[in-house]
């Protein structure tokens, strides 16, 4: 399968142990960049968007894929204006992750992008609908071990700006 | 208020979503318990769609009289249980909406009519559940 968003790989492999053949698949695609938007009095800039995978509406950070050849801090910039209309002063890496190692191969960069400013209206593909949300960053943890946000990405980039603040 | 009314009118947006979809549930389903669940829901919903424009209003806004499109979309081609699925989605995001809503001092005059909304949607969520299993 070759799709917008990720190909499937199937790789055939011999079990040394029992000398049998079976099928491994991969999805590959690029990289993802996901932002933690955070303004001057500590909001995150976050975005509530369907999701077709689970089919609920999930409150996010925003991000995605990032384009052939470009940087991890200009995709970071890129998806946060696309998706919320609005523009850092700083950003900064905080970690990489992957995502599902088990059957994907990419990697997953988190950005915490400072000074947040709205500076221009949303620019959305056709099937992205989205609503931004400011929220509290202390009123995160709440809204995780209540269940308000279950993306898993999501929370492992707020876990990398634990760590990052802790220092 | 703007901000508020703003939340509102998202809510009502996926209000109408859920009338929507409960129609289109309708039509794929030819058991008469079935279609008297739905309509029930339907009719629930209906009235939600009412209580919200009128409290839009009281606090000084303009109800939007358009779904949303999340709750809306279609799979091609879509079964009973799609159809109810999403209906369930879209209540389960309304129950959450009005939560935090409920405190917003601008909304103290409505607070009583959000809690009535959200507490019928717990009720239909359970209900409409049990067509599932």
């Amino acid at each position: 399968m070759d799709g917008r968003i990720f190909k499937v790989r199937r790789d055939t492999v011999i079990n040394p142990r029992t000398g049998h053949p079976h099928d491994m698949y991969v999805l590959e695609q690029s990289d993802w960049v996901n932002v933690i938007p955070l303004t001057d009095d500590d909001q995150v800039v976050m975005i509530e968007q369907w999701r077709h995978g689970t089919r609920t509406v999930e409150l996010e950070t925003p991000g995605g894929l990032m384009d052939e050849g470009e940087g991890i801090e200009a995709a970071a910039r890129r998806e946060l204006l696309e998706e919320t209309g609005y523009a850092p002063a700083k950003v900064e890496r905080l970690g990489t992750v992957f995502p599902n190692p088990a059957i994907q191969h990419n990697r997953q960069h988190y950005v915490l992008a400072t000074g947040c400013r709205k500076v221009a209206e949303m620019q959305l593909d056709h099937a992205e609908d989205i609503i931004v949300r400011l929220v509290p960053l202390r009123d995160v943890a709440g809204l995780i071990r209540t269940g308000k946000i279950m993306h898993g990405i999501v929370i492992g980039g707020f876990y990398w700006l634990d760590m990052y603040r802790r220092g | 208020m703007a901000d508020v009314v703003a939340k509102l009118n998202e809510v009502l947006a996926d209000e109408w979503a859920c009338v929507r979809v409960l129609r289109r549930a309708e039509a794929l389903s030819d058991e008469p318990g079935q279609l008297e669940v739905l309509k029930r829901v339907r009719k629930d919903c209906s009235l939600n769609c009412v209580t919200l424009a009128n409290a839009i209003r009281v606090v000084g806004g303009r109800p939007t009289d358009i779904p949303s499109t999340r709750f809306t979309l279609k799979l091609t081609p879509e079964s009973f249980a799609d159809a109810t699925d999403m209906v369930q989605s879209a209540q389960r995001h309304i129950i959450d909406g009005i939560g935090t809503l409920l405190d917003e001092p601008a909304l103290k005059s409505v607070r009583s009519q959000l809690g009535q909304i959200q507490q019928l949607h717990k009720d239909d969520v359970r209900w409409l559940g049990s067509l599932l299993q």
